[in-house]
């Protein structure tokens, strides 16, 4: 039995361990009788040898004291790593100690701030300072999203009690160091796994939903204003009317445990420091299922732009309860 | 000697000696991974110390679920690949070329002295061949031919590392195997033998 030359380039650019003995074998007596595929394979193996031998250049040594260096700085900064294992709080926790950044810490957590979270979205403690009472709701659902990855049941999505009631967050103090109650526990996500947060959401409201990845990272991944009178303002939500929907989001950062909270928060319109007005947001009722439809889409992660308006004072709209309204949009 | 996975527990337990062993034990082989990827040594260097940053923040939530070496590596090339998207967004992404932007010298020191003159130049030029090609590649398949030819990790972590199938990870490899012969292939000459005669 022979090959063609054909079939033995194939064969040829077949990773060795992949390639059988019997084709191994014919492709060895296709190379001894053919000169041209003889040098193709002399070639490609003279540039794997050189590939595999060649002596990459070292990184400087500098560069890894740097590292250390750093390391050690943000462990004097941050949580002792000692007690940092896998510490996940949950919604049984005492809440009062749960609550403290020293107690967090303990949990090898750092605390869930608010000026952590949101004064890198609405700048100085005094705009976000009197959202006194913010809602907090951990929702979070991972379902392998459909031809993504193969369904290894690798990744654990655990629903939450969700009972949270309503989560009060302390009025903030001078040093601007009000925490959030970190209401979360560890999903372990892989890259790939799609994740599904349905809302119902009733009134105006302003969602945030925020990330924490496996390096303890925080980010927004995703805003939405709903003002209770207007609808289809979210392109990535999924809006069926105005109260709620659902967001598809597919983590992009490495696998290890992700932590989604949604907090439901009063939107501060005006411009005037000490004028606070909110809209606020009434929770209704999360709904967590499986994801209906596999399909998968890349939503990329906007964030709502609040304009205001001309002379910098909101007007008011007194049909959301005393809240205001301004100019705002998904760019 | 103590197991990647056993370092870092200790680390866990807060031997800080534990992450530095297993940061010299790695910070070689994750560098020559970014280097051949990024094409830069400034660039992978700046990766590298993320890299491992990220390592001492995720030390925390570790469980040693796999291989040490396939968290370490995924976490490099997840950062790689966001600076390389990046870089081609802005339309500054640098091939990867004998010379990085740095000026330095890439991959090829030939200061082996079993070496003849000769050997070192048909050496010199076979790896900037070998650079050519792997800089025409896609990233995901430069990645795993990196991963399989320099630091010899298995298909099925190479899988992992990439987040994709095994069965992508053989076809990337294929795919580079014959990038690397291609070049040649231009000049194949009909097969002088019956062997030849269903090409």
């Amino acid at each position: 039995m022979s090959i063609t030359c054909e079939q033995c380039l194939a064969i040829l650019d077949t990773p060795e361990e992949m390639v059988g003995e019997e084709a191994a074998m014919l492709m060895r007596a296709h190379l001894e009788a053919c000169p041209s595929c003889s040098r193709a394979a002399e070639r490609l193996e003279q540039r794997l040898r050189a590939f595999r031998t060649a002596p990459p250049p070292e990184p400087p040594p500098a560069a890894l004291q740097r590292l250390l260096a750093r390391v050690e700085a943000d462990r004097a900064e941050n949580a002792p790593i000692e007690t940092a294992r896998a510490g996940a709080l949950r919604l049984g926790a005492d809440v009062e100690s749960a609550s403290s950044p020293r107690a967090a810490s303990r949990h090898g957590l750092r605390p869930w701030t608010l000026s952590r979270i949101f004064t890198p979205f609405f700048g100085s403690a005094k705009w976000w300072a009197p959202a006194i009472a913010a809602i907090c709701l951990v929702v979070w659902l991972g379902v392998p999203a459909g031809g993504l990855r193969p369904k290894g049941g690798e990744s654990s999505f655990d629903l939450l009690d969700v009972d949270l009631q309503a989560v009060l967050v302390r009025s903030n103090d001078a040093s601007g160091g009000t925490e959030i109650l970190p209401v979360f526990e560890g999903t372990h996500v892989l890259p790939g796994d799609g994740l599904i947060f349905r809302f119902v959401i009733e009134g105006g409201v302003h969602l945030m939903l925020i990330e924490r990845d496996p390096n303890h990272d925080f980010r927004v991944i995703y805003q939405w204003t709903n003002l209770g009178t207007e609808q289809g303002v979210s392109r990535e939500l999924e809006i069926a009317d105005q109260d709620g929907g659902v967001l598809r989001y597919v983590p992009d950062g490495p696998p290890g445990e992700y932590t989604y909270i949604a907090v439901l928060a009063p939107v501060v319109l005006s411009t005037e420091a000490g004028q606070l007005d909110a809209i606020w947001g009434r929770y209704v009722e999360t709904e967590l299922s499986p994801l209906a439809e596999p399909a998968h889409s890349d939503f990329a992660i906007d964030s709502i732009r609040i304009r205001y308006l001309p002379d910098g004072r909101p007007e008011r709209d007194d049909r959301d309860g005393g809240g205001m309204r301004g100019e705002y949009e998904t760019p | 000697m103590r197991t990647d996975q056993d370092l870092m527990m200790a680390y866990q337990d807060g031997d800080v000696a534990a992450f530095e062993t297993l940061t010299r034990r790695y910070w070689g082989p994750v560098y020559r991974f970014l280097r051949r990827l990024v094409g830069n040594d400034a660039v992978a260097e700046e990766i590298l110390s993320e890299t491992f940053f990220k390592l001492h923040r995720a030390a925390a939530t570790y469980q040693p679920r796999g291989r040490f070496s396939t968290f370490l590596f995924a976490i490099a090339h997840h950062k790689a690949i966001d600076v390389l998207r990046e870089a081609r967004r802005q339309g500054t992404r640098e091939p990867l070329s004998p010379t990085g932007r740095d000026g330095r010298s890439h991959t090829i020191t030939l200061e082996s002295p079993e070496l003849r003159p000769d050997a070192k130049y048909e050496f010199k030029e076979t790896m900037q061949n070998v650079d050519r090609i792997l800089e025409s590649l896609p990233d995901a398949h430069r990645a795993a031919f990196i991963l399989y030819y320099q630091e010899e990790l298995p298909t099925k972590e190479i899988a992992r590392v990439l987040d994709v199938k095994p069965s992508s990870v053989r076809a990337y490899l294929t795919h580079a195997r014959t990038a690397l012969r291609a070049e040649i292939s231009n000049t194949h000459e009909p097969c002088a033998t019956p062997y030849g005669a269903g090409r």
